[in-house]
């Protein structure tokens, strides 16, 4: 049995094989992609590809060749290509099939495929890959045909290239900052030892170097927060970065005059120290899942460029340089890049990833089509009526988070620093008062000890760590937040809209049943002849769900009619109208089967519910109101409303625009919404919402632009995951209340008079670490129950 | 004590030479990419395919048909 078992897995891929398995040298594949792949790449003497990773194969998708013309366009090219210098071009592809080390050794050794490749070298975070190529010997279009034959195709569409600048001058700053906090900590080092007047020369020397090696610390290291500082005074809010800006500048003044007073070093060393641990929690903070894409618009789903025609010329034209009334011709299987009139006799249009809708459209010649939909069928020519940029749908999905929903969120962190503030500055009164009774002359030194242990450095780094971790522990558990930022705005939830189709139930059509005569032995071989090569999910989905019995040859071929069904013979299998049945209630997803204009049976699609929804509905209904939006028919009522509780709002048949403005409405009366989709259809939606969920299978595939990405099969976990963000809350209670226990402890020390730099150089470290431990303690214990696919 | 001017000196020559090796590091991008050259340094140099090494081939089938 075992034995078996294995035998049944795609050697390349490792799927499951479902029907017809392929073999090759001993090993069996489950379709002619993988196939190919396997013997490309033992050609080639790279089958060490499968050595480097178990799961190492991807399945090769069918993308025809022309979607990549746009890189033998000289000038269409020019926006993708790093570098050329006559035949050599240097290019960055996004391959977001980059998934393990196999992936680095077969894309590393692209020259053994074809010696037009130069080379080739792999950015794994970003998963991308920079290639050179000799255009003499092979096109350009021929390397990205290539790249998507072994299974990695291009995605021309989400190359970012100025996301690292950011994090690269922090680490800079980092590097400054680690680098004078070493060296002054060195040569104070003595002076914690209790060196006193006798060796001023060596305490002169060292003070002085402290003060140099501290100015690129002041000027590079520490100016964010200084900036920050001042940009928010300016807006006449408050930060964390104001007493932050203030205890620095009071340590850095303190420490100057101290310096050349010849008083000794001064605070140079916590000076250094503070900022380097504050940039750590920063760099901590600011994990980022570079592969993964939040960002994406409609122009990564839409092709780059469409063919135009111009009289009796044909030419590659960028979808943002098409003029109100061109005439562009759209492929089989492209998408239709802005909204324009069909001038073709007829065309069939899949608006799934438009409205959810998973039936194809049959549209006449005049006909106004939306942008987004995908034409199935022969070539069809459309005339443009309105540019991409002002097609409907595409409005749509550029307007970004409301202004009010943005400027109305404060960060916990930022609503906390006013009451420091004037904690702080209260103290500093209340002391120097005191003060001026016992000894006026130590005023100064009293207001600036207190400015410098009041700095709140241990509160500062409790976010970046309590927040932090609960990104890096969610994001192993499939679960990726764009940044800490959102953590806050879940926690702000209170009510949840689910998105119906791909989102609670599943995307391929698994539940099939039939109604009617029962089939015969022949009848359901005809069937299965009749579904093999078609293109529609649908009989895609009927042909998995065939047992074949016997392999019978049939006299004539199967002709499917797009957007119909398909003729075999005098069979029939498509749509009421097509085979000429009796029209059935319009809640579910039919397909009818007909002999000679008899109807034999039709088969339903159910859409299937995905796992332990029963569970996770009820968890979340505890803590949340929900609501379902679907663009579909209300065909999935029933079972919904066994698992939803009965105060749920259901809404069904909504287009995209509904769906936003549902959203919009619910947050107009004070909820805090979160949304969760998938599809482009919740784009709109998911970009109003306060916070907004995309749910993907494979995180390969097209997300639309949000704030989180879920794993499908993660979405059972939901509740638990929200828990425990919520739970970050109390996390962040804790380390404040520790960090305002040291903070007393300094003040404590700088009321009496009693701070100096050995004090302040031990408690700062101390409350840091302390902090950054507990906060670590606290997240990283979490472990959620590992998920059964 | 004069040991102690030129320790002095030097400590800070050391550092700011770490410091300037790590600021090249990075600024030419040592750091952006921390997993590809783990696995990169481990690929074998040549390796003949399945066809032609007969003992590759046979581990890798014995371990499909386990």
């Amino acid at each position: 049995m075992e034995q078996l078992k294995t035998e049944k897995i795609c050697f390349h891929c490792h799927d499951q094989i479902q029907d017809s398995v392929l073999y090759l040298d001993g090993h069996s594949f489950c379709c002619n992609g993988c196939k190919q792949v396997y013997q490309l790449l033992s050609e080639h003497a790279l089958g060490s590809y499968y050595e480097q990773d178990i799961n190492a194969g991807i399945r090769p998708n069918n993308i025809p060749e022309e979607a990549f013309a746009i890189l033998d366009d000289p000038e269409l090219r020019k926006r993708f290509i790093d570098f050329q210098e006559q035949q050599i071009i240097r290019i960055t592809l996004h391959l977001p099939q980059i998934h393990c080390a196999s992936c680095i050794y077969l894309l590393e050794h692209l020259h053994r495929l074809n010696d037009g490749i130069i080379r080739s070298s792999i950015h794994f975070p970003k998963r991308t890959a920079t290639i050179t190529v000799n255009t003499d010997r092979i096109k350009l279009s021929k390397v990205a045909v290539l790249l998507t034959k072994i299974g990695y195709e291009p995605d021309f569409k989400s190359i970012d290239k100025s996301a690292t600048t950011f994090d690269k001058r922090l680490i800079l700053q980092l590097g400054v900052a680690g680098f004078a906090f070493g060296s002054i900590m060195l040569w104070s080092f003595p002076e914690y030892l209790g060196i006193d007047k006798t060796y001023a020369g060596i305490r002169n020397l060292s003070s002085y170097l402290s003060f140099a090696v501290s100015i690129p610390v002041l000027l590079f290291s520490a100016s964010d927060y200084f900036k920050s500082a001042i940009g928010a005074l300016k807006i006449k809010t408050l930060n964390l970065d104001i007493p932050i800006a203030i205890g620095i500048l009071a340590l850095y003044i303190r420490s100057c005059v101290a310096i050349f007073t010849h008083e000794g070093p001064g605070y140079m060393d916590s000076f250094a120290a503070f900022i380097f641990f504050l940039l750590i929690g920063k760099w901590f903070q600011g994990k980022t899942y570079q592969w993964l894409s939040f960002e994406r618009d409609f122009r990564s789903y839409f092709p780059v460029a469409v063919i135009k025609n111009t009289g009796n010329d044909s030419v590659l034209c960028p979808i943002e340089e098409l003029k109100i009334g061109d005439r562009i011709a759209i492929r089989n299987e492209e998408i239709i890049p802005c909204d324009s009139i069909l001038l073709s006799e007829k065309a069939t249009i899949d608006y799934s990833f438009v409205s959810g809708e998973s039936d194809w459209i049959e549209k006449k010649k005049g006909d106004f089509i939306y942008a987004g939909g995908k034409s199935y069928g022969e070539t069809i020519e459309l005339a443009v009526s309105k540019t991409t940029e002002r097609s409907s749908l595409t409005q749509l999905w550029n307007e970004r988070h409301s202004k009010h929903t943005e400027l109305a969120f404060q960060t916990r962190q930022d609503r906390i620093s006013k009451y420091f503030i004037a904690a702080v500055i209260s103290i500093a009164v209340i002391s120097s008062l005191v003060w001026a009774f016992i000894d006026p002359v130590q005023i100064p030194e009293i207001i600036t000890s207190v400015l410098i242990v009041a700095c709140p450095c241990a509160l500062a780094l409790s976010v970046p760590f309590v927040y932090g971790n609960i990104l890096r522990v969610l994001g192993k558990n499939g679960f990726y937040l764009r940044n800490t930022a959102i953590i806050e705005r879940i926690q702000r939830c209170n009510y949840i809209v689910f998105d119906k189709t791909g989102t609670l139930t599943e995307q391929d059509h698994k539940h099939i049943y039939f109604e009617g005569e029962t089939l015969s032995f022949q009848e359901t071989e005809i069937l299965f002849a009749m579904t093999k090569h078609a293109v529609h999910p649908y009989a895609k989905a009927i042909h998995t769900s065939l047992k074949r019995i016997q392999n019978e040859a049939f006299p004539d071929s199967p002709v499917e009619i797009p957007g119909k069904g398909i003729v075999f013979g005098k069979y029939k299998l498509g749509s009421t109208d097509f085979t000429g049945a009796e029209s059935s209630s319009d809640n579910e997803s039919v397909v009818f089967f007909a002999h000679e204009n008899k109807i034999i049976g039709k088969f339903v699609f159910r859409s299937s519910l995905r796992s332990n929804l029963e569970k996770l509905i009820p968890e979340l209904a505890q803590n949340y109101q929900l609501a379902v939006v679907s663009g579909d028919k209300p065909k999935d009522y029933d079972v919904l409303k066994t698992i939803f509780p009965k105060k749920t709002t259901f809404l069904f048949e909504q287009q995209p625009l509904q769906k936003k403005e549902f959203v919009d409405h619910l947050q107009e009366t004070g909820n805090y919404v979160l949304m969760i989709g998938d599809g482009l259809n919740d784009a709109g939606a998911l970009n109003s919402a306060f916070v907004g969920i995309a749910l993907s299978e494979d995180l390969v595939r097209f997300t639309p632009a949000s704030d989180a990405i879920l794993k499908a099969q993660h979405l059972s976990l939901l509740a638990q995951y929200f828990r425990f963000v919520r739970d970050g809350k109390k996390f962040l209670k804790i380390c404040f209340a520790f960090s305002i226990c040291y903070n007393l402890t300094g003040i404590g020390f700088a009321v009496s008079g009693a701070l100096t730099p050995f004090v302040a150089t031990v408690l700062m470290p101390l409350s840091s670490i302390t902090v950054v431990s507990l906060a670590t303690f606290l997240t990283v214990r979490k472990k959620f129950p590992p998920i059964t696919e | 004590m004069g040991m102690i001017y030129i320790m002095l000196i030097v400590s800070l020559c050391l550092a700011v030479f770490f410091l300037g090796i790590f600021l090249w590091a990075a600024k030419s991008g040592q750091y952006d990419d921390d997993y590809s050259p783990s696995v990169r340094m481990l690929f074998e140099d040549e390796k003949k395919s399945n066809h032609n090494n007969p003992e590759n081939d046979g581990t890798t089938n014995s371990e499909v048909r386990q």
